[in-house]
């Protein structure tokens, strides 16, 4: 089949577009999930963190 | 007279890096300021945040390196691509992304071991990881320089040496005028760039063959063609049967295949610091959900296609030449690539990929400057000083260094090494998974785990990964030679015994979660239920965790 006659080989070949596949199936449905996002405060100071360092060590 | 094709991708390349440069001065104004910073900070877009980890995660070493050995070994290194996407991006995003995004904020961590350090209360913890970073990246940097320079040799047929020291250039300049600033957007125009690349490349190759089934069978039908019997003996000693079939079981080449490149890689991708912050840098978990389609489709389109359209130039090297792929780039597993796209695809395309691998190569090396940078200003320097003046300059020589040494190693490995390529990168993967890999899942799943235990666990990962490399792992052995030195063979493995060929982590990481569950069942040690509470805030349920 699709000129492979090695079945781990085929095998292999379907599972990477199948692992695509899941991959954008889960997108799909939990497109719209998750979307709680953190403790503001907690943020702020994660933000404020991360600004510093740029500023810091310039990256 | 002038050669115009030559003079047209010269003008593309200043182009694209116009276009980078400008993004990279668009992100820089636009975080000049430490308020501006927080809107950009971690409101990263989904979609941004996924093209970022994949031109991350995937390389010009990806392509042109493992391109170059789908060549060699064929379609068995798709077991490669399909743990990148179920384990690289599913597992990854969906498993690790979400709880290391809610527990790095909890504890407000910016690098991946400042991460470890401050869930383990551990600052030689944070040390030793910023140690290992800033001294193995520039191996898997040197990865990423040497497929780019390959490139630029096929395409402007100059020196491979000339080609280095051009894009040691670019690189140096873009690190220097703040090309790892605003990292994320330039990799996502760069990520960008490569999803379509490659498309038209698998799209044009399938067509040049007649389509999928047939451009596989004849693929099947080369390994069995008697013109090429004499080019392939050498690889059939060492178990190759066919392209579109695995090496024989526990050959040589199996255990290539199957221990270095594709459990190697394909397994030390979940403990990679590069791509593990990306994961704190978005909002919330949606935006996580959001990128698992984006990574996914992008890392079939990269690797999967490198490898398919890498197993299948040997068919059109064949057609062309009367030679394998191997054969036709006299050797150099790392060169087949570019000179399959210099032969085989049309001048116009073969400029436009020349940039899908400028930046493919730019937006990976750019996120391991970044990342060496942080863990010499952050990690290793400033781990004990609240405020340090001298972060800044401590930053700057440690990336310089960096830098430097990538440079020396890409020129001197190829010359050591067929497929340097893939065996640096292998080298880092495997010894950041054997070290950092079941700390890295303790600190996300298990709240009992001590101190004691998990730095036992990457002690013990870290020697023997490295001492197997030194002594047994003839790739590397014979290459550092203080095997030779000590013991007058280039490697310890038995003659005739495949052990030299497998790879360190088969070994390592067993013995990393071995040592790590025997010092948990023995040390006594636990953590107040405060840090644990504090980690997993929003995460878990800690009542009964500790």
């Amino acid at each position: 089949m699709l000129g492979i006659p090695d079945f781990s080989i085929l095998a292999v070949y379907t599972l990477c577009v199948l692992a695509a596949l899941a991959c954008v199936v889960y997108g799909v449905f939990n497109w719209k999930k998750g979307a709680n996002g953190v403790k503001p405060d907690l943020a702020e100071q994660w933000q404020q963190t991360e600004a510093d360092i740029a500023e810091k060590l310039d990256i | 007279m002038v050669d115009f094709e030559l003079l047209i991708k010269i003008i593309i390349i200043i182009v694209y890096l116009g276009i980078v440069a400008t993004l990279g001065v668009v992100a820089y104004r636009k975080t000049k300021t430490a308020s501006d910073y927080l809107i950009g900070g971690r409101k990263t877009h989904p979609t941004v945040m996924a093209l970022s980890y994949g031109a991350t995660f995937i390389s010009t070493s990806a392509i042109v390196g493992f391109g170059g050995n789908a060549a060699v070994f064929g379609f068995s290194l798709l077991w490669l691509t399909f743990l990148n996407i179920f384990l690289g991006i599913f597992i990854a995003f969906i498993f690790f992304g979400k709880r290391t995004r809610r527990i790095g904020l909890n504890l407000n961590a910016h690098t991946f071991p400042e991460f470890l350090g401050k869930r383990y209360q551990s600052k030689f913890i944070q040390k030793f990881i910023g140690w290992v970073i800033f001294i193995f990246m520039p191996i898997y940097a040197t990865a990423v320089m040497i497929g780019v320079a390959r490139i630029l040799e096929s395409s402007l047929g100059v020196p491979y040496e000339i080609a280095l020291f051009a894009f040691s250039a670019i690189v140096a300049v873009y690190v220097l005028f703040g090309g790892i600033k605003g990292v994320m957007y330039t990799d996502a125009f760069q990520g960008g760039l490569m999803l379509i690349g490659m498309a038209i490349l698998l799209v044009t190759t399938y067509f040049q063959l007649g389509g999928i089934g047939s451009a596989h069978q004849q693929l099947t039908d080369l390994a069995s063609n008697p013109a090429v019997a004499e080019q392939i003996k050498g690889l059939a000693a060492g178990g190759f049967v066919g392209w579109t079939s695995m090496p024989e079981l526990f050959s040589k080449y199996w255990w290539i295949v199957v221990s270095t490149i594709v459990m190697g890689v394909g397994i030390g991708v979940l403990s990679q610091p590069q791509l593990v912050v990306r994961f704190m840098t978005v909002n919330s978990d949606r935006e996580i959900n959001r990128g698992v389609p984006i990574g996914g489709v992008f890392i079939l389109l990269m690797t999967g296609v490198a490898f398919v359209i890498g197993a299948l130039s040997n068919v059109l090297f064949f057609k062309a030449d009367g030679l394998i792929a191997i054969a036709a780039a006299q050797g150099v597993t790392d060169s087949i690539i570019p000179l399959f796209l210099d032969r085989f695809m049309p001048g116009w395309f073969a400029t436009v990929f020349l940039i899908v691998l400028l930046a493919a190569g730019m937006s990976t090396m750019s996120s391991q400057f970044h990342t060496i940078g942080t863990a010499v200003g952050r990690d290793i320097y400033s781990a004990n000083k609240k405020d340090s003046k001298n972060s800044l300059l401590i930053t700057r020589i440690g990336v310089l260094i960096a830098i430097i040494l990538t440079i020396l190693l890409s020129y001197i490995l190829p010359n050591v090494w067929d497929g340097a390529i893939t065996i640096a990168t292998a080298l880092f993967f495997g010894l950041c998974c054997a070290a950092f890999l079941p700390m890295y899942i303790g600190a996300l799943y298990f709240p009992r785990l001590s101190k004691t235990a998990v730095i036992s666990g990457m002690i013990a990962g870290f020697c023997s990964s490295l001492l197997w490399m030194v002594f047994v792992h003839s790739k590397e052995s014979a290459v550092i030679k203080l095997c030779e030195l000590i013991f007058g063979v280039p490697t310890l493995s038995p003659a005739g015994s495949v052990l030299e060929f497998v790879d360190p982590l088969i070994i390592a990481l067993p013995i990393s979660v071995l040592v790590t569950i025997i010092v948990q069942l023995v040390s006594k040690k636990r953590y107040q239920q405060e840090h644990i509470e504090k980690c997993f805030s929003g995460v878990i349920q800690t009542e009964k965790a500790v």
